[in-house]
């Protein structure tokens, strides 16, 4: 029961309550960032780093924080790990630091990681944390990742994989670079295409649960 | 004795929907014709495309229905079976898809966004236009009757936005035979040229026959207007909406045509301005479309008023030279609005209903009069946006063309160019540049200036000279590029102007070629070079 209960923690946010496709949270990087899967990746990594080491944070103090000013406490806690993990990436990632741009200072205000904080590392224990941390860090790169596939695929005809580290190309196919729909790169394709990808998930998310009411009312009957 | 009865309306004409919406099918499908029968006299492979186009925009869109609708015809057919078992459920599959797609009629959109491209416009931008025009513009709406926008209009301007450098806007004569070319439209001419006539070859019998260069259907003026009234007359479209449509835009043309000067020549000049481009296809066919209009009469006439006053505005101040489609969007957007503000007015308070229509009017006059006077001074100055090359061409004679290229910021002209480039085609060389005029105001102008190579104006600039011994970059650049003394390929010019036409871009990548910041008159040269081998069709 408690492995069960554990798992739920750490799967859920993953595709059935992912904070992006279906709680519809903090969409602004999602639309900044997915133009490529690098930089998609890489902003996905970061707000799980971020989110990890908040949720981790906050919820060990969760006992000496006073209610009335939890909220300057966690931005304060966050914001201190965004500013680490910028200065990881400028260290480390120079050119995709440079990519992303404000994104990455942006984090601080991400919905997400304040409300994984005010709404679950305040009140659950250290380890439920962790997993709920992984969880929605995961889920939002999935989210993001999804958008950049979509997106680099149309705009540029393929896809182009680099190592963030030393800035050499993995891998890149450009199959179809002839027949490129460059407006899916700029803002107008972000939203053309997360508005698609999350009608889809919706509509996926609405049948399956009209079939499951209607097989609990099989079941009652 | 069992009474049945069956859902409103009560009163019916015998007209159904589908009938008015075949009506308007034959008209359109006549356009098409018209426009197929143009193309094939100009050649059979540009008919072709004009017969290719018209089918894969109108079949994509079917085909994107039948997918979209699959899913819930299969349900309403298996229901039926499960209803009465001696059905077929295949059949009934089909006969509820056939319901749908009849009273969805993608075909008219279909058809209408094919008219709306130009017959240069490869076929895989036709596809991906229809299929976004489709979906985004009309199913995820919810269907027929739900959609915001004209369908038709939003895959125009997804194509616009995505593939503008690929749509090849239609055939003209030169040298080589007839060549698809891209830009130099009679609306781009106009707009480059601020809307003025004069010194440019349009001829309003030619506008009106549809002999010139546009999308497939927007050219035959004097055809859609005999449709129109057809139309009108058989109650397909609403008479008031291309009326007041065109009536506003030809108003504030003519007010313009006063103020900028014309004198009795205005009354020629407004009816050119309606005449070209999309204005008459896009008021019959694309703004009466009855799902995105209001619903009551005067609401119908502020859509219509509104929609001219944003295509003055968008012709006249933005560099956009086709105002109508971003117009008819526009306005779509507002058709919940002006419905709301219009309702409980239709029948008391005709005052201030006529009010807000007059009030509309009455705009439209004003910004009329000023865009003369705006455009009067433009004309004078000579400017388009900063660092925005503009240019006028004219054939002078076989392979020799004319052209003004001018840049700058208001009231202030960086860079000036008038010239005639000869070009053969065969060869693709330009064998001649022969200088009419360039300004000079520091920089490569006057490194020309000094060398003593050629003849100058300078319109009075004070100038710094530079002795050509200082400016030897700039010289072999001039050598290279201008003088010619021998044919140089039309690459040579394209790939140095690829470089980005922004000037920064041009100006970074310059510092190899002459001496930074005396780019804005080199770069006049280059463009101007490029766009006459553009308009002559020697790109690839």
């Amino acid at each position: 029961m408690d492995t069960q209960k554990k798992s739920k923690i750490f799967l859920n946010p993953l595709l059935k309550e992912n904070p992006i496709l279906v709680l519809i949270l903090g969409l602004c990087p999602v639309l900044g960032v997915s133009e490529t899967i690098d930089k998609a990746i890489g902003m996905g990594m970061a707000v799980i780093l971020v989110l990890f080491c908040t949720n981790l944070v906050i919820s060990l103090i969760r006992k000496l924080v006073p209610n009335e000013v939890r909220i300057p406490i966690y931005i304060v806690i966050i914001a201190s790990f965004v500013t680490m993990v910028q200065m990881l990436m400028n260290a480390f990632t120079p050119e995709l630091a440079e990519s992303l741009g404000a994104f990455i200072p942006l984090i601080t205000v991400n919905c997400i990681i304040l409300g994984r904080a005010e709404a679950f590392a305040s009140k659950n224990s250290v380890g439920d944390s962790i997993l709920d941390a992984l969880g929605n860090g995961f889920g939002f790169l999935i989210a993001v990742f999804l958008v950049a596939f979509f997106r680099e695929f149309l705009a540029t005809g393929g896809w182009k994989l680099s190592n963030p580290f030393t800035n050499s190309t993995i891998f890149e196919i450009r199959p179809l670079a002839d027949f490129a729909i460059p407006l899916f790169g700029q803002n107008t394709g972000a939203f053309l295409t997360l508005g698609i990808i999350i009608g889809i998930v919706t509509a996926i998310r609405m049948s399956s649960e009209q079939r499951k009411t209607l097989k609990a009312k099989k079941e009652v009957q | 004795m069992k009474f049945s009865m069956s859902p409103a309306p009560f009163l019916r004409r015998k007209r159904t929907t589908l009938a008015i919406m075949l009506e308007l099918t034959i008209a359109l499908a006549l356009v098409w014709l018209a426009s197929i029968i143009y193309y094939f006299t100009i050649g059979t492979n540009h008919g072709l495309q004009a017969i290719l186009i018209g089918i894969v925009s109108t079949a994509t869109m079917m085909v994107v229905e039948f997918l979209f609708y699959l899913p819930k015809c299969i349900k309403d057919g298996k229901e039926a079976v499960s209803k009465n078992s001696e059905l077929n459920c295949f059949k009934e599959t089909m006969n509820a898809m056939g319901y749908k797609l009849s009273h969805s009629f993608g075909w008219v959109s279909g058809l209408i966004l094919a008219l709306l491209l130009p017959v240069g416009t490869p076929l895989y931008v036709v596809l991906v236009s229809a299929v976004i025009a489709i979906l985004v513009g009309k199913l995820l709406f919810g269907g027929f009757g739900y959609n915001i926008f004209n369908p038709a209009i939003v895959g125009r301007i997804f194509a616009q936005l995505c593939f503008g450098t690929s749509l090849a806007y239609g055939v003209e004569e030169s040298a080589s035979g007839f060549t698809a070319f891209t830009g130099a439209t009679v609306t781009s001419q106009l707009s480059n040229n601020n809307w003025m006539t004069t010194g440019l070859d349009i001829d309003l019998w030619k506008l009106l026959l549809g002999n010139y260069q546009g999308t497939l259907g927007e050219t035959f003026t004097l055809l859609i207007l005999v449709i129109g009234v057809v139309l009108a007359i058989r109650k397909v479209i609403d008479w008031k909406v291309p009326v007041f449509y065109v009536g506003t835009l030809y108003l504030a043309s003519l007010i313009s045509g006063f103020c900028g000067g014309y004198g009795l020549g205005s009354f020629e000049y407004a009816l050119i301005q309606i005449s070209v481009g999309g204005i008459m296809f896009g008021a019959v066919f694309c703004l009466t479309d009855p799902v995105t209009n209001p619903t009551s009469p005067s609401g119908k006439v502020i859509f219509a008023v509104g929609a001219a006053l944003f295509t003055f505005v968008i012709r006249y101040f933005a560099s956009a030279p086709e105002g109508v489609a971003y117009s008819i969007l526009l306005m779509n957007m507002l058709t919940p609005l002006i419905d709301r503000c219009i309702k409980g007015f239709t029948t008391k308070k005709l005052l201030p209903k006529w009010g807000v229509i007059g009030g509309i009017m009455l705009a439209s006059m004003v910004l009329g009069v000023s865009s003369g006077f705006v455009n009067h001074e433009a004309y004078d100055v000579e400017y388009r946006k900063q660092n925005e090359f503009s240019s006028v061409i004219k054939k002078v004679e076989d392979n020799v063309y004319h052209i003004e290229v001018q840049q700058g910021e208001k009231g202030q002209i960086w860079s000036k160019v008038e010239m005639n480039v000869t070009l053969d085609l065969t060869n693709r060389t330009v064998t001649k540049i022969e200088i009419i005029s360039y300004g000079a105001n520091g920089g490569f102008g006057d490194a020309l200036l000094t060398g003593g190579e050629i003849k100058f104006n300078t319109d009075g600039d004070e100038y710094t000279s530079f002795p050509k011994e200082k400016e030897p970059i700039a010289m072999a650049f001039y050598d290279k590029y201008i003088k010619l003394e021998s044919p140089l390929a039309f690459d040579e010019y394209l790939n140095l102007y690829s470089k980005g036409n922004s000037l920064s871009a041009w100006s970074s990548e310059a510092k190899n070629v002459i001496r930074v910041g005396a780019t804005y008159t080199a770069m006049g040269f280059i463009y101007g070079v490029c766009e006459v081998i553009n308009y002559a069709g020697g790109a690839q």
